[in-house]
């Protein structure tokens, strides 16, 4: 079996949290579990937990600003505790692939209402829409964002050109 | 020599570039904020600006071969803005594992160095641009074979490449890791800097961060001045990506490097 090196070391332990927490505890021992190739294993013991810590929340700090692009308004709702609520939920898993941050997006929205909290629909149903690829959808939802303002209505997905693009009916009072 | 001073390309600054500011000498384009979109906004900004385009996602410090639809998105994204020079990072963003999404730093070791300038040569002979490289800002410090700057003046000349110098991340570095940012300077071949990155640090808990997200601060004007008056630069661009202020403060910094270039 191949040795593992520090760059592929270094990608697990800063995408998990447990990994650093044992880490932290005792750096031989994970060493050995990780079974690291001898080159290695002295800059892998030298790590400082403390770094790994910040280098790790920096790069999920990433993570959540792209998840805030794609559900604002869900997090707004959450107010302080979006960021807590974010760290929770990435211990569940580091996303992979292409799509990876609509599927985080769509992941966190997900664990958001398994817990109770009020997601925005509309945001729900444009990242379903995307990541299921299809060609047209509309549904009902309580936030459409007309003008800065957030209105009930039906929103109307669309695919045309390879873009995706929608219409907001509503009622204006 | 040409000289130039501009700002990285970000959509909250489109409609104030659209009026050709002045100040505004060129821009950088970061490559994937383009890859999924018609690329016919680039062939206009060329038109009007000198562009560089900018990757993060490469990965060139990765071993193995580079993800190559990601090489081939890059390298159309680079035909349409028709740059004068293109750049990534002496960093790893992914491993055989996982996708990190963003840089990491790589081991100064002879194995690293034929890893990222193997890479580099492969980048830059697809896109038939010359390449630059430049340094990243990481919390955690490796214990490598040789110091930072022998190894980016050893990667420069062994991947025929440039170093993009980013003087936020040399001075955010320097103050987590304690260290004298200029004499990690005066041990890089200045003949091997051709653009800097600029834009505020940010700091949190004791630590410095290079968030992209404050204005320049008086010490960082200091340090590319200092890089200036040693180095050939060929250009500045200025790095903001958030907390975006009014276009008159990013005009009057973009105004204090042109100085600091006419001074130097």
């Amino acid at each position: 079996m191949s040795k593992l090196d520090l760059t592929t070391a270094l990608g697990r332990l800063l995408t998990n949290a447990l990994l650093r927490s044992e880490f932290k505890r005792s750096p031989r021992d994970t060493a050995a579990r990780l079974t690291l190739r001898d080159e290695d294993l002295e800059s892998f013991l030298a790590l400082d937990p403390a770094d790994l810590e910040v280098q790790a929340k920096t790069l999920l700090h990433k993570r959540y600003g792209e998840v805030s692009r794609l559900i604002p308004l869900s997090l707004a709702r959450l107010e302080s505790a979006a960021w807590s609520l974010f760290e929770a939920y990435s211990l569940t898993g580091w996303p992979e692939g292409p799509q990876r941050h609509l599927q985080d997006a769509a992941g966190f929205a997900e664990y958001l209402n398994r817990l109770g909290h009020v997601v925005a629909k509309a945001e729900i149903h444009r990242l379903r829409f995307i990541l299921r690829e299809n060609r047209f959808s509309a549904c009902w939802v309580r936030d459409l964002l007309i003008r800065g303002r957030h209105h009930p209505g039906v929103q109307v997905l669309y695919r045309s050109g390879g873009q995706v693009h929608a219409l907001a009916l509503y009622l204006r009072v | 020599m040409r000289r130039l001073v501009g700002l990285g390309y970000r959509g909250e600054l489109a409609h104030w570039l659209d009026g050709r500011p002045p100040e505004v000498g060129c821009l950088e384009i970061t490559a994937e904020h383009f890859m999924d979109r018609a690329q016919d906004q680039l062939r206009v900004l060329s038109r009007h600006y000198p562009l560089f385009v900018h990757g993060l996602g490469l990965s060139l410090g990765t071993r193995g071969p580079l993800e190559i639809d990601l090489l081939k998105r890059f390298a159309r994204v680079v035909d349409a803005a028709a740059p004068l020079w293109i750049s990534e990072h002496v960093a790893f963003t992914r491993t055989s594992e996982v996708d990190l999404g963003h840089l990491n730093p790589v081991r100064a070791t002879r194995e690293s160095l034929q890893i990222l300038s193997d890479h580099a040569r492969e980048v830059a002979d697809l896109c038939g641009k010359p390449l630059i490289l430049e340094n990243i800002t990481s919390h955690v410090a490796l214990r490598g074979e040789m110091t930072e700057p022998d190894f980016l003046n050893r990667l420069c000349d062994q991947a025929e490449c440039g170093l993009l110098l980013d003087v936020t991340n040399l001075l955010v570095n320097s103050r987590n890791h304690h260290f004298d940012p200029l004499a990690w300077l005066d041990q890089i071949e200045p003949g091997h800097i051709v653009q800097l990155h600029v834009v505020g640090y940010s700091r949190d808990q004791g630590r410095w961060h290079d968030l992209h997200a404050e204005a320049i601060q008086e010490e960082l004007f200091d340090l590319t001045e200092e890089v200036l008056m040693r180095a050939p630069v060929q250009a500045i661009i200025i790095e903001r990506d958030e907390n975006f202020p009014p276009p008159e403060e990013l005009a009057e910094e973009l105004r204090r490097l042109e100085a600091a270039f006419v001074k130097a």
